[in-house]
C-alpha cells in the first residue's frame, strides 16, 4: 500500500510506504490515467497494480502502523 | 546447521527467512528497508533477534508462517520447519487444510486493498505455500489473461522460488540451469530448461560457499537462496506444481510430484547437504 508522492516520468512515480519508506514504481501494469499526487496505489515487485480507496487505505495503513514490528509500532 | 555452519538450531529459522526474503528485499520490493541486517543473518549468521523483529513487517510472508504454525501446534511461526514450508515446502503444509487458504490469503491481500479476489478454484486446491501468494493472490495471472504479458509473466517468474542445476561459478555470479514458467495464453506452466546468471553471497559466504557445478540450488530474483537437499527439491517441485495446477484450474491432474506425504515433520532440514547431480539437470 502506497502513496502517490509526485509523477517521475517515463512512466514512473514516487511513491511512499506505510512506514515512511520512498520508492520510485513503474506504472507498466496500472490501468487507466497515470496516478496524481495524493492517490492510494497497490504495489508489488516495484510496479503499481491497483487503485485504492483513499478512506480504505488510510485505515488500512492506520492497522498497519499498529502492528508489533511495524515503524509505528508498540513491539521492538 | 546451515552455510557457514555459526547457526544455532534456535536461529536457524530467521536466517532461513532471511536468506529467501533478501532479494526482494534488497529490490525494495518487500518488507522493510533493511537488506544489510537480512544479509548479515544470512551470511553470517547473525542478529537474528533483529531478523524476527522484522518478519511481522514482510505481510504476505507473516500470515503463511502464522498460519503452518498454528495448524501444525508450533508456538514460534519463525520455527526452522515453518519457514522451510512456506518458502521451500515440506510435510508441514499437509496439515494445513485448503480451506484455511481464502481467511488467511484475503488477509494478506487486506493489508493491500483493492486486490483481486482469489479463485475460489485455487482456493480449494492450493497449498499454503509461497507460489500460492504469487501465482493465486496476486493478480499478475489475469493480467496475463487479459493479454498483459509485460511484466506479468517476468514476476511471476521471479517472483516464485526457482530451482536449478549450478553448472558453472565465475566470482560471486553463479549460471544456472533452470526451466522458465510460461503462459499459453490461458494457464501457466514449466517451459522447457534455459540458463541464467543470479548472484550468490558476496565472498561465497553463506549458502554459496564451496558451491560447485551440479550442485542444486534454490534462486529468488537475482539471487542464489541456498542449495537444495533432494527431498526439498521434491517438496519445492511438488509445490510448485500443486499451485500451477490450482490457478490453472486442473488441480486433480495426476501428477508422479504429488506432495506431501502422510508422515509427520520428514526432517528435510536435518538433511541439509548438498546434492549433487551428475546431469546437472535442473529438473
Amino acid at each position: 500500500l502506497h502513496l502517490v508522492l509526485a509523477e517521475a516520468g517515463s512512466g514512473l512515480v514516487d511513491v511512499e510506504d506505510v512506514d515512511g519508506g520512498v520508492h520510485r514504481v513503474s506504472l507498466l501494469a496500472l490501468e487507466g490515467p497515470p496516478p496524481r499526487a495524493g492517490e492510494w496505489l497497490v504495489v508489488h515487485s516495484g510496479y503499481a497494480i491497483d487503485r485504492v480507496d483513499t478512506a480504505e487505505a488510510e485505515a488500512v495503513r492506520d492497522e498497519l502502523r499498529g502492528r508489533p514490528g511495524s515503524a509505528g509500532g508498540s513491539a521492538p | 546447521v546451515i552455510g557457514a555452519g555459526r547457526v544455532g538450531p534456535d536461529e536457524s529459522g530467521g536466517l532461513l527467512f532471511a536468506r529467501y526474503a533478501y532479494p526482494p528485499n534488497a529490490l525494495g520490493y518487500c518488507g522493510p528497508d533493511r537488506p544489510d541486517t537480512l544479509l548479515q543473518a544470512a551470511s553470517h549468521g547473525e542478529a537474528n533477534r533483529e531478523v524476527r523483529s522484522l518478519v511481522p513487517r514482510f505481510e504476505g510472508a507473516s500470515v503463511y508462517l502464522r498460519l503452518i504454525a498454528a495448524c501444525n501446534g508450533i508456538a514460534d511461526p519463525l520455527d526452522r520447519r515453518v519457514v522451510e514450508a512456506y518458502w521451500v515446502g515440506n510435510s508441514l503444509l499437509r496439515g494445513v487444510p485448503s480451506g484455511r487458504l481464502p481467511q488467511h490469503a484475503t488477509g494478506a491481500v487486506g493489508a493491500a486493498p483493492g486486490g483481486e479476489a482469489v479463485a475460489p478454484i485455487a482456493i480449494s486446491r492450493g497449498v499454503a505455500h509461497h507460489t500460492f501468494h504469487v501465482f493465486a493472490v496476486y493478480p499478475w495471472l489475469a493480467r496475463l489473461r487479459s493479454g498483459k504479458t509485460e511484466p506479468a509473466l517476468e514476476v511471476l517468474d521471479r517472483c516464485r522460488i526457482r530451482w536449478g542445476a549450478v553448472q558453472d561459478i565465475a566470482g560471486d555470479m553463479v549460471t544456472v540451469r533452470s526451466r522458465k514458467l510460461v503462459f499459453d495464453g490461458a494457464n501457466l506452466g514449466l517451459g522447457p530448461d534455459r540458463l541464467e546468471r543470479v548472484r550468490r553471497e558476496p565472498g561465497g559466504l553463506g549458502s554459496g560457499a564451496d558451491l560447485r557445478p551440479g550442485d542444486m540450488i534454490t534462486m529468488h530474483w537475482d539471487w542464489m537462496c541456498d542449495r537444495l537437499p533432494r527431498l526439498s527439491l521434491h517438496y519445492l517441485r511438488s509445490c510448485t506444481q500443486r499451485n500451477l495446477d490450482a490457478v490453472n484450474g486442473a488441480g486433480a491432474r495426476a501428477s508422479p510430484e504429488r506432495p506431501m506425504s502422510a508422515r509427520p515433520y520428514d526432517g528435510a532440514a536435518t538433511s541439509w547437504t548438498s546434492s549433487r547431480s551428475a546431469a546437472g539437470r535442473s529438473s
